[in-house]
């Protein structure tokens, strides 16, 4: 008799019969003044929880991981890949949620404690993923980016790290008076190994990007880019030197403008590679009431 | 010294806790008001008896973008208990998952993450998702496997 050369094999994607649906809010955040060499909890810190809501009809469980961004996709403008993903983590790192529940992830970052990571600006981006269960056949998973600044400063005994250092990568201009005119220096580092000349270019000249992914809370995008004036729009810098940038803010003396928190992302371009940024932020001095 | 001891090894391991805990140092955290979700109807796929080599082709699947932002959305497949997913099938127990629909117009296996829809607005769908399944050749494991199709969104 001829041997079959058939196998039967009984194969299940899935066996769930219920409806997947899986929501994770919010759906970015941004996290800066982080000190290099100390640990924080998001939640403990912040107030801020991550919500990861089952909206099926059965329990599930949500591996929670941190990983780099270029792993899944893009990130945003102005940023670099975190270092190392291991700098943040869930603790614990996976979460069962009970049907129609909202279960919390409990996010940790520590950078190590070294000068050069000072004054940078990292993406990770947090995986949460449902886990294969018994019978499970299409899994569902989010990802949410977190936008990591560190603690600016202004002097510092090695240029930030990164191709593109920013010294101090916050120009804090507090307390002005409209009506004045203000200014502060920043430095550039071209840490790579040639030459480079960098475009200074306000976010504003970039319509198809959404200022809120830039702005710090309670903080709106300056009405008018050109109270901010630079030095040079363009800087050409030796490999492994640095350049100074003075940038000016002026406001006009208008009463509406007084008792105001604005702020402003620089891009720092060079021809090669991703930008960096520098944020600036202004915040006004209250109106003096004329006496008569 | 007994007790001595005792609260000398106590204060050690309070300060261990107390050198592990988190800073509540000043941070300052924006969110935006947005959430990400995804899900998928009918989400079961039993294909039941298959002989080795077929091809089987599911019926279409729905994805919905429930959040309220703009979502990239990927597929992959991952591996079974004893089979091994790839793109093309060159030994026993390796079989071979393809998807289409929304940006994919035709079959592409998913043995590595594909783009499902590069961009889908909130509230938007992508109503024709289909899985295609080729079974392992014969001298496979014969045995009843469960594998994970993950569908993931994000920002784009």
């Amino acid at each position: 008799m001829k041997r079959t050369c058939f196998i039967f094999l009984l194969f299940l994607l899935s066996l769930i019969l219920d409806a997947a649906s899986l929501k994770v809010s919010p759906g970015g955040f941004l996290v800066q003044n982080i000190s290099p060499g100390k640990t924080y909890n998001l939640q403990e810190t912040s107030r801020i929880k991550l919500s990861i809501f089952n909206d099926d009809t059965s329990t599930h469980t949500y591996a929670l991981s941190v990983q780099k961004p270029s792993s899944v996709g893009n990130w945003e403008k102005g940023y670099l890949e975190i270092p190392d993903p291991a700098w943040c983590w869930f603790s614990p790192n996976d979460i069962s949620i009970g049907p129609q529940q909202v279960g919390y992830g409990n996010l940790f970052f520590k950078i190590p404690d070294k000068e050069i990571y000072y004054n940078q600006r990292w993406v990770a981006t947090i995986g949460i993923l449902g886990k294969q269960e018994r019978g499970i056949g299409f899994g569902l998973g989010i990802y949410v980016r977190v936008q990591i600044e560190t603690e600016p400063k202004d002097e510092s005994s090695a240029p930030p790290d990164g191709p593109i250092g920013i010294g101090p990568s916050l120009a804090s201009f507090d307390n002005i008076v409209p009506g004045e005119t203000y200014s502060q220096i920043v430095t550039i580092f071209n840490n790579e190994s040639e030459k480079s000349s960098f475009n200074i270019t306000s976010l504003s000249k970039y319509p198809d990007i959404k200022p809120s992914t830039y702005l710090t809370s309670s903080y709106e995008q300056i009405p008018d880019p050109t109270w901010i004036s630079l030095e040079k729009e363009k800087l050409t810098i030796d490999p492994q030197a640095s350049k100074i940038l003075a940038i000016k803010i002026s406001i006009p003396k208008q009463g509406e403008f007084s008792d105001k928190k604005f702020e402003e992302i620089l891009f720092v371009e060079p021809e090669k590679g991703r930008p960096g940024f520098i944020r600036v932020r202004i915040t006004t001095a209250k109106e003096v009431s004329q006496q008569p | 010294m007994k007790k001595i001891l005792l609260l000398l090894a106590l204060g050690f391991c309070l300060l261990g806790i107390i050198s592990q805990a988190a800073e509540t140092a000043q941070i300052s955290v924006t969110v935006t008001l947005e959430s990400i979700s995804v899900s998928v109807s009918s989400p079961s796929w039993a294909i039941g008896t298959v002989a080795a080599e077929s091809v089987t082709e599911s019926s279409a699947y729905t994805v919905t973008n429930n959040g309220n932002v703009t979502e990239k959305i990927s597929i992959v497949c991952g591996n079974s208990a004893d089979w091994t997913v790839v793109g093309t099938i060159s030994t026993t127990n390796q079989f071979k998952m393809e998807a289409k629909g929304g940006d994919l117009l035709s079959y592409n296996s998913i043995d590595s993450t594909k783009v499902l829809k590069a961009s889908l607005a909130a509230a938007g769908t992508v109503t024709d998702l289909k899985l295609q399944f080729t079974a392992p050749q014969a001298g496979s494991v014969i045995a009843s496997q469960t594998i994970p199709v993950t569908l993931t969104a994000a920002k784009p």
